[in-house]
């Protein structure tokens, strides 16, 4: 017996000592550069991130998370002040002007600019990175207005517009046109290495390891022609679980933490370790009829949807007061939004009228389709709260982000839906044209199907127009017609806050996350 | 035996097949298109068909599953939708992290949930008793992510004794191991408790004492022995769970492991990641059985001596 238990002991002892080699021999990145840090003056940021990096490839990457890393890798020809946002400041160009019909920018290049590589940039490298973006699958939603890139000498290269664009600077500023190393991505092409996984780009942050699953790994480039990084080390730590990333944030562990849950912003804000800065985002959460089929054809219920909610109460329940009402048919945070303009108040009586010259006195039972997550269904709850006043029954579809892409966006399978879009470019037009331009009708971004020859004139009016209090003018008179006809109903825009280590100074606000590590520090 | 244990593993490999074209199948039907999840939403329609093209995605369905499989036989199991990373890459650096858990969660549940079982059923309807089987209820109870997230609270953040976060040292792994062994431990303790009152109301135990038996050889030589079987299917049914179950503890405590990687490739219809990583699991899972097969013929001498005539008849 003595013989038997002790094998099974052996097997034992002997998997799990295989087993306890196997992780410790795996780096696993996060801690141990903070540990390295700690007794003296630290030199690592621990950046928490809830989602991974999906490319480190400008022309291969789109979403939020890839983009925060690579800000710190790459530089754009211009780019947003750290400080304000709202300025557009010289980055890899250091000057540039348009043409006398807006069509054409000449971007002077700075000089003596480093790749991580050590090579100097070049126009061509510049040219190279801006058409490959260009003509990737990756960069659309930003780009229609870009023709195409070219060199026009050693110092020079030119941007070549479809048609005047007023928010191409802004274009410009997005990390899609980041710009690599020509050399390194061709090399990395012949030997059959992942560009994505050995990015070369000219910021303040090189690239020194990624550990799938658990960290990315930067350094600072001390060639960076701004000067360089005050923190020596910059690694992103995976953290999918928003309470544990809080909790992380709060004992010491993670210097900042991206992204906290919005019912967890008052009680971060009382611990006195940690700082935050806050701005309003991009996002515009909103409620999306299907105007060709089904029962919200009929403008008339549209408008009794309108006149039934309160959105002051659904900005509390669902985004636990975290958001701004949004009036106008773009987020409150962009150019061509409109303080004054004014959406339907809630009207119940009004709203109960509208649905009986439609012929629905006692209302009627709807679907929502939704995706399941509970940044679109604490929301839509309240909101069907709310509905129920007016005898309109919401029950929801709930499904996977995979699904309702296809069944929503994709098939236009749906009578009703809340969702949210976010301004690529931080102007109305980014929102307005994929929304109810025609052009984007038929497996484009214009899920309610609405189409009015009107206001696919004035958004085009609005795109090329270069006086911006014109540009404003332009987009009232959209709203006016969007306000009649409700396609969509705006609910609110978030606010952006992200809390850090009370420590780290020259943190700032950015609606979309681009937050300059190079100039932050440690206080002692 | 040799013989059997090898006849074991060729089973293996029709069970995998079934797997793979059981996943294959069911990923295939689900909704979502892996083209609008790599693209986002601003695309044009031509822009998401050349990439299902790219991709192979407008092939047949037994097209793709036969070039699948083929692949997979040349280790070659594709590279993921999302990242591009080879998929085989991709999940033998996140396994160790996995069975690491596994393991030793249900270590753990072993070394606390047996002794107390055994000691719960010597001393019925003592304090100690209740005291196992109270601890044993609450365990069951209690879902593993609050369970993780309350350690967190009190270990981390109030005491300052253990990391939050991360995997980097064995001080890392001890709050996930506590979290991830709460159900193996409360179900090892329980069966344990009821086979060894079982076996301790046995003629052969009652013959034993009358023998003048020392009690401890009585409990640990006689009924324990005989009481294992069941525990131990009971703790092979539960590492199978623990494979997959630790993804919510990966979640919480931000471990690279496989449950995470497997839940966020379902969320972004990263097919070839999804269809590898439910394979490697179950192949540790049918490895795990196997293990408890032989551990069984170890443990009993009747299967064992099954196995001797089997062999001497063929003899």
């Amino acid at each position: 017996m003595k013989k038997k238990i002790s094998l099974i002991m052996v097997i034992s002892m002997v998997m799990v000592s295989v087993l306890t080699s196997c992780s410790t021999g795996t780096p696993s990145g996060g801690q141990q550069g903070n540990d390295s840090a700690e007794g003296s003056i630290k030199d690592t940021l621990l950046w928490g991130v809830n989602a991974e990096p999906s490319s480190l490839d400008p022309s291969t990457s789109k979403d939020t998370v890839t983009h925060m890393m690579m800000y710190q890798i790459y530089d754009t020809l211009v780019k947003e002040d750290p400080t304000d946002y709202t300025k557009i400041i010289p980055g890899l160009a250091e000057s540039w002007e348009f043409n006398d019909d807006s069509t054409e920018i000449i971007f002077k290049l700075r000089e003596n600019v480093k790749f991580h590589n050590g090579d100097t940039m070049t126009a061509d490298d510049v040219q190279f990175s801006l058409q490959r973006s260009l003509d990737s699958s990756y960069s659309s939603g930003i780009s229609e207005a870009i023709d195409h890139f070219e060199k026009v000498d050693e110092k020079t290269v030119k941007c070549v517009l479809r048609y005047p664009y007023s928010p191409i600077l802004d274009v410009m500023t997005n990390l899609t046109y980041g710009v690599v190393s020509k050399r390194a991505v061709e090399e990395a092409e012949a030997n059959n290495i992942d560009f994505a996984r050995n990015p070369v780009g000219t910021g303040a942050y090189k690239f020194v390891e990624w550990n799938s699953g658990d960290s990315l790994i930067l350094e600072k480039f001390d060639d960076y022609y701004d000067g360089a990084a005050k923190i020596k080390n910059l690694i992103y730590k995976l953290v999918p679980d928003a309470a544990s990333g809080a909790i992380a944030l709060e004992d010491g562990t993670l210097d900042v933490y991206y992204l906290a849950q919005t019912s967890d912003y008052d009680h971060l804000k009382q611990v006195e370790s940690l700082s935050y800065v806050e701005c309003p985002g991009v996002g515009l959460h909103h409620i999306t009829f299907n105007v060709t089929d089904g029962i919200f054809k009929d403008k008339r219920i549209r408008q009794a949807v309108a006149y039934a909610l309160n959105r002051d109460d659904v900005v509390i329940g669902g985004a636990d007061g975290y958001a701004e009402v949004a009036n106008c048919l773009a987020p409150t945070s962009v150019f061509g939004y409109i303080d004054d303009f004014e959406w339907y108040q809630q009207d119940l009586e009004k709203a109960k009228q509208l649905l009986a010259e439609a012929g629905y006195p006692d209302g009627f039972d709807v679907v929502f389709s939704m995706q399941g997550s509970p940044v679109y269904m604490k929301p839509a709850e309240v909101v069907q709260d709310q509905l129920r006043k007016i005898g309109i029954n919401v029950t929801f579809n709930k499904m996977e982000r995979a699904a309702y892409l296809e069944d929503v966006g994709g098939k236009r399978d749906f009578v009703v839906s809340l969702r949210m879009i976010n301004a690529t470019v931080r102007d109305a037009d980014s929102v307005l044209t994929r929304r109810f331009h025609s052009s984007m009708l038929g497996g484009g971004n214009n899920y309610s199907g609405y189409s009015n020859p009107e206001v696919d004139a004035l958004i085009e009016k609005a795109r090329v127009e270069s006086d911006q209090d014109e540009r404003l003018e332009t987009y009232r008179q959209i709203y006016e017609i969007l306000k009649e006809d409700v396609p969509l109903i705006p609910l609110y825009s978030d606010r952006v806050l992200i809390f850090y280590n009370a420590k780290i100074k020259e943190f700032y606000p950015h609606p979309v996350y681009r937050y300059n590590v190079s100039k932050m520090y440690f206080e002692d | 035996m040799l013989k059997y244990i090898i006849k074991r593993i060729l089973w293996i490999i029709p069970v995998i097949l079934g797997v793979s074209f059981f996943i294959f199948f069911i990923m295939d039907f689900t909704p979502g298109d892996p083209a609008i999840m790599i693209l986002g939403e601003g695309a044009k329609p031509e822009e998401y068909e050349a990439l299902r093209n790219e991709m192979g995605l407008n092939d047949n369905f037994f097209v793709r599953y036969i070039r699948y499989v083929s692949n997979a036989l040349k280790g070659d199991f594709g590279r993921s939708y999302r990242t591009n990373i080879p998929v085989f890459e991709e999940i033998t650096s996140r396994l160790p992290y996995t069975l690491n858990l596994a393991v030793t969660s249900t270590i753990i549940a072993i070394i606390i949930g047996l002794p107390l079982g055994v000691l719960s059923a010597v001393k019925q309807y003592t304090a100690i008793d209740n005291i196992s089987l109270g601890i044993s209820l609450i365990l069951t109870s209690m879902p593993a992510f609050w369970f993780a997230l309350m350690c967190i609270l009190l270990f981390s953040l109030k005491l300052e004794w253990l990391p939050s976060l991360g995997a980097d040292s064995w001080k890392h792994f001890i709050l996930p191991a506590a979290a991830a062994c709460t159900n193996t431990l409360a179900s090892t303790l329980r069966m344990t408790r009821s086979t060894m009152l079982e076996e301790i109301r046995q003629d052969y135990i009652r013959t034993a004492r009358a023998k003048g038996a020392k009690e401890k050889t009585v409990i640990f030589g006689h009924a324990l022995r005989n009481a294992l079987l069941p525990v131990v299917t009971v703790i092979g049914v539960n590492f199978g769970l623990a494979l997959g179950g630790t993804i919510v503890i990966e979640q919480v405590f931000a471990l690279p492991g496989l449950g995470q990687l497997m839940i966020n490739a379902v969320r972004s219809k990263d097919v070839p990641m999804v269809i590898a990583s439910i394979l490697f699991s179950a192949i540790i899972a049918s490895l795990v059985n196997l293990l408890v097969d032989i551990v069984y013929v170890y443990i009993d001498p009747r299967l064992k001596s099954e196995y001797s005539t089997v062999k001497a008849k063929k003899v």
